[in-house]
C-alpha cells in the first residue's frame, strides 16, 4: 500500500496571500511568523550580548578608559568609562532583553510557531490572525524597550526584576527610573499580551487541529513541550501584567500598592502610605519562576527529539518524559518563594517552598536519566545539532545541581544576590536554553530554508561555545562562594573583593572569546541561507511529520493531501523494518516490513 | 523498577519493539469545525483573565491584611443599578443564544444586550465621576485604589466584549463565513457571562473586605 493512498484530500484549504506586505510582513502563515519571531530573537540576542560585554569590560577593568566606546555612547561613557548609571542600565536591559525577547521568543514564538502545526499535521494555527497580532505586539514591546535608551534619563536601572519601591517612585530613584522605566513597563505589558495571544493559539491548535491518527501519545515530545509552555504562559503572564498595572498606578496614579509609609529617598520624604514592597516580589516571582520553565521546556522537547534522531533509538521512557514535563511545569507554580528567602518570610513558609523546590529535582532527574537511556548503547551520529543537544544535557545537569544548593533556605541565606546565583541561572536558564535554541536551529534550518548549515563551521562553533560558556560561568560560582555580591559596579573599591579582580578578568576574556565564536554562527547562518547544500525533504532521516514534506514546506504545508498518522514519533531501529526509521506517516506495515 | 515497567513508563512509546507487534490502526477523531475551535479558544482565553483578576484579589487580601490606612469608601448606589443592568444583559444574551440556536429571531435580543452593556459602561463612568467628585482620588485610600483598579479592569474587558457582541449581532446568517452566526453568539455569551460572574465576585470582595 503506498503512502499516497493512506492519505486523503484536504477538508479545507485557503489560497496563499499575494503582495509583499501580506506575504512577508503582515503574514498569517505560521511559518513566516515563526521566522519573524526567530529573527527578532536573533537581533535581540546580539544586542543583549553586546550589553553583557560592556558589563564585563567594566567589571574586569573598572578604571580603564575606552575612548572609542566613549564616542559610541557619549552619555553613558562620556569620558570613556561606564558611568554607574549606564552600567546598571546595561545590567537591567541585558536581563530584560534576554529573558523576554530571546529566551521566551525564539523557542516558543520562533520554533513553536514554525514547527508545531506541521508536527501535528495542521495547515496553520487555529487563529492565524491572532498569531500575526501576537508577533506584531511582541515587536511593539521590543520597540518600547529599545526606546527606553533614547528618552530623558535613559534606560531603567533597577534590574530585570524591577523591584519596588525604587521602581514605583519615578525619577527620584535614579535617572532611568523615570520615563525609561515607564517604557520598560509598557514593553513588558505588551510582551505579556502577545504571549497570551500566542499561548491561546498553541493550546487551541494542539487540542483541535491534530491530523487523523495523531493521538496525544503519538505527539512528538517537542509538541508536548510547546503545549506545556503555553499552559505556563497562559497562567503566569497575566500575573506579571497585573503587577505591571499596579506598578504603573503607583507611578502615575498616586496609589500606594508597593510603596510603604515613611520612605525617604535621596533625602526627600515620599508621599505614599501603607504599601508592601514584598507584594511586588510575590507577584513578580509568581510569574518569574514559571518563566524559567517557559524558557527551558521547549529546549527539553527539542533535545529529546534530536537525541533520539541521532542516536537512532526511540526516546527512552516516552510516557515518563511527558509526565516529567508536566510535573516540572506544574511544580514550577509553587516554588516562587525560593527567590524571596531573605525577604523576611516565615521560616515555616520557607521550608515549604524549599521542599517543593527540591522536589523539582525528581522530574528533572527523570528527564536526564531518560536522555542518557536514549543514548545508551547507541551508534551516535555526531552532527552539529546532536552536539548542541548533548551540550544542553551537560549544562542542564551543571546548572540544575547548583539549583539544589540555592533551593535550601540555610544555604541560600549566604548565596542570595551573589555571583553564585548569577552563575547558576545563566547556566540553566541562559546557556542551556540557548544551547537548546542552537540545537533546534541547526536541526530545523534545513526544513525552514531548504539548505543545510555547514557542519564543519557548526562543530567548531559548538566546541568554542561549549568551552567558552563553562569558562565564563563556573568561575562566577567561585566568586559567589567568596561572597561577591552581584550588580556591584566596581568591586575594587571593597577591600575584601580586591582579590576577585583576576577572576573577573578571566571571565571577561572568556566572554569576549565566546562572543567572537558567535560570529562563526552568524557567518554560517547567512552563508548557508544562500549557499548551503540543498537539504531535500528529510536530511536527518527523522520520523516526525515536518520531514515528510518539502523543504521549505509549501504555503499550506501538506499540499493536496491531508496527512494520516500511523506511528509513534520516535520509531527508530525497529526490528524487522526495511530502514532504521519509520516515519509517522508511513503505512502501518512499514514497521514490520510485511505487506 | 518492576512498578515503572508495569506502568509502561520505561517503554519507548510506540517505537518500542514490544509495542510494534500489536496491530495498529489510525486513531479516528472528528476534527473540530470553526464553531468548535472558536468555543475552545474562548474557554482557554478565560483562564488568563481569571489569573489576572486572581492576582488583583490576592493583592487586595495582602493589602487588607496589612491594615494600615484601610478605610472603606461608600460606594455610590448607582453601582447596584449597574449590577442589575449587567445581570439583565446576561439574561437577554441568553435569550439571544437560545433564539439563534433554533435559527430564530435573535437580533432583537442582541440589540437589547448591546444596549444594556452600553448602559452598564456608561453607568460605571458616572459612578467613577461621582466618586471623584466626592474627593475620592485614585490614591486616597487603598480600598478606593482597589475599587478603581478592579472595576476599571472589568470595564476594559467588558468594552472588548461589547465590540465582540456588536460583531456577532452583525454576523451574516447565510453561512458565508466559516464561523456560524450561532457560533459567534455562543462565544460572546460564554465571555459575557464570565464577565458577569467576575463582576459579582468583585462586588462580593469589595463588600466582604470593607
Amino acid at each position: 500500500m503506498s503512502v499516497a493512498t493512506q492519505q486523503k484530500p484536504p477538508a479545507h484549504g485557503h489560497a496563499p496571500p499575494e503582495g509583499f506586505l501580506w506575504k512577508y510582513v503582515f503574514s498569517k502563515d505560521h511559518k513566516v511568523i515563526g521566522i519573524q519571531y526567530y529573527f527578532l530573537a536573533l537581533v535581540s540576542v546580539f544586542m543583549g550580548m553586546g550589553m553583557s560585554l560592556l558589563i564585563r569590560l567594566q567589571l574586569a577593568y573598572p578604571d580603564r578608559m575606552w575612548p572609542l566606546l566613549g564616542k559610541i555612547f557619549p552619555k553613558g561613557m562620556a569620558d570613556g568609562v561606564l558611568s554607574p548609571e549606564f552600567y546598571l542600565s546595561m545590567v537591567t536591559m541585558h536581563g530584560t532583553m534576554m529573558v523576554f525577547f530571546v529566551l521566551t521568543t525564539a523557542p516558543q514564538g520562533g520554533f513553536g510557531n514554525y514547527i508545531l502545526p506541521i508536527q501535528i499535521g495542521a495547515r496553520d494555527m487555529a487563529f492565524p490572525t491572532l498569531n500575526m497580532l501576537s508577533f506584531w505586539t511582541t515587536f511593539a514591546g521590543f520597540c518600547a524597550l529599545v526606546a527606553a535608551f533614547f528618552v530623558q534619563g535613559g534606560a531603567p536601572l533597577g534590574g530585570w526584576t524591577g523591584y519596588a519601591p525604587l521602581s514605583a517612585l519615578g525619577e527620584i530613584a535614579g535617572p532611568g527610573q523615570g520615563m525609561g522605566l515607564n517604557l520598560w513597563i509598557l514593553s513588558i505589558a505588551l510582551f505579556c499580551l502577545a504571549s497570551l495571544l500566542g499561548a491561546l493559539n498553541f493550546l487551541a491548535t494542539t487540542l483541535a487541529m491534530r491530523a487523523e491518527g495523531m493521538s496525544l501519545m503519538r505527539m512528538p515530545l517537542t509538541v508536548w513541550a510547546w503545549f506545556t509552555t503555553a499552559v505556563l504562559s497562559l497562567l503566569a503572564f497575566p500575573v506579571l501584567l497585573g503587577g505591571g498595572v499596579l506598578l504603573l498606578m503607583d507611578r502615575i496614579g498616586g496609589t500606594s500598592f508597593f510603596v510603604p509609609s515613611g520612605l525617604v529617598v535621596a533625602g526627600q520624604p515620599i508621599d505614599h502610605h501603607g504599601g508592601s514592597v514584598i507584594l511586588w516580589q510575590h507577584l513578580f516571582w509568581f510569574f518569574g519562576h514559571p518563566e524559567v520553565y517557559i524558557a527551558i521546556i521547549p529546549g527539553m522537547g527539542a533535545v529529546s527529539t534530536i537525541l533520539s534522531t541521532f542516536a537512532r533509538k526511540p526516546v527512552f521512557g516516552y510516557k515518563a518524559m511527558v509526565l516529567a514535563i508536566f510535573a516540572i511545569g506544574g511544580l514550577g507554580f509553587f516554588v516562587w518563594g525560593h527567590h524571596m528567602f531573605i525577604s523576611g518570610m516565615s521560616p515555616y513558609t520557607a521550608v515549604a517552598f524549599s521542599l517543593l523546590t527540591l522536589t523539582i529535582g525528581v522530574p528533572s532527574a527523570v528527564k536526564t536519566f531518560n536522555w542518557l537511556g536514549t543514548l545508551w548503547g547507541a551508534k551516535i551520529r555526531f552532527t552539529t545539532p546532536m552536539l548542541f543537544a548533548l551540550g544542553f544535557v551537560s549544562l542542564f545537569v551543571t546548572g540544575g545541581l547548583t539549583g539544589i544548593f540555592l533551593g535550601q533556605t540555610s544555604i541560600d541565606l549566604w548565596f542570595h544576590d551573589t555571583y553564585f546565583v548569577v552563575g547558576h541561572f545563566h547556566m540553566i536558564m541562559g546557556v542551556a536554553a540557548i544551547f537548546g535554541i542552537f540545537a533546534a536551529t541547526y536541526f530545523w534550518f534545513p526544513k525552514m530554508f531548504g539548505r543545510l548549515m555547514n557542519e564543519g563551521l557548526g562543530k567548531i562553533h559548538f566546541m568554542l561555545t561549549f568551552i567558552g560558556v563553562y569558562a565564563i560561568f563556573v568561575p562566577m560560582h567561585a566568586l559567589g562562594l567568596a561572597g561577591h555580591p552581584r550588580r556591584y559596579y566596581d568591586s575594587s573599591t571593597y577591600e575584601y573583593l580586591r582579590s576577585a579582580n583576576s577572576l573577573h578578568m578571566v571571565i571577561t576574556w572568556a566572554a569576549f572569546f565566546t562572543a567572537a565564536a558567535q560570529l562563526l554562527f552568524l557567518v554560517n547562518f547567512f552563508w548557508s541561507l544562500w549557499k548551503g547544500k540543498r537539504a531535500g525533504d528529510n536530511p536527518w532521516e527523522a520520523t516526525t511529520l515536518e520531514w515528510s514534506i518539502p523543504s521549505p514546506p509549501p504555503f499550506d504545508n501538506f499540499g493536496a493531501l491531508e496527512p494520516v498518522v500511523h506511528h509513534g514519533p520516535f520509531e527508530f531501529s525497529v526490528p524487522g523494518a526495511a530502514k532504521d526509521f519509520v516515519m509517522q506517516t508511513d503505512p502501518p506495515s512499514a514497521a514490520t516490513g510485511k505487506h | 523498577m518492576t512498578t515503572l515497567t508495569g506502568l509502561g513508563l520505561l517503554d519507548g512509546g510506540e517505537g518500542d519493539p514490544k509495542v510494534v507487534a500489536l496491530p495498529r490502526r489510525p486513531i479516528r477523531r472528528e476534527p473540530l469545525d470553526a464553531d468548535g475551535v472558536a468555543m475552545l479558544g474562548t474557554w482557554v482565553a478565560l483562564a488568563p483573565i481569571a489569573m489576572l483578576f486572581l492576582a488583583f484579589v490576592s493583592a487586595f487580601i495582602v493589602r487588607r491584611g496589612l491594615g494600615e490606612g484601610w478605610t472603606a469608601i461608600r460606594l455610590p448606589a448607582l453601582v447596584w443599578v449597574n449590577t442589575a443592568v449587567l445581570l439583565t444583559s446576561s439574561f437577554t444574551l441568553e435569550l439571544a443564544r437560545h433564539a439563534s440556536r433554533r435559527g430564530g429571531k435573535d437580533a432583537g435580543w442582541m440589540g437589547r444586550t448591546l444596549l444594556l452593556g452600553g448602559m452598564f459602561l456608561a453607568g460605571q463612568t458616572v459612578a467613577w465621576k461621582m466618586l471623584f467628585g466626592a474627593g475620592v482620588s485614585l490614591g486616597l485610600t487603598p480600598y478606593g485604589s482597589f475599587f478603581y483598579l478592579l472595576t476599571g479592569c472589568h470595564a476594559v474587558h467588558l468594552a472588548g466584549g461589547l465590540l465582540a457582541l456588536a460583531a456577532a449581532a452583525l454576523w451574516p446568517r447565510d453561512g458565508t463565513r466559516k464561523l456560524s452566526r450561532h457560533g459567534a453568539i455562543r462565544v460572546c455569551a460564554i465571555y459575557w457571562h464570565f464577565m458577569t460572574i467576575v463582576w459579582v465576585g468583585i462586588l462580593s470582595l469589595l463588600m466582604i473586605g470593607r
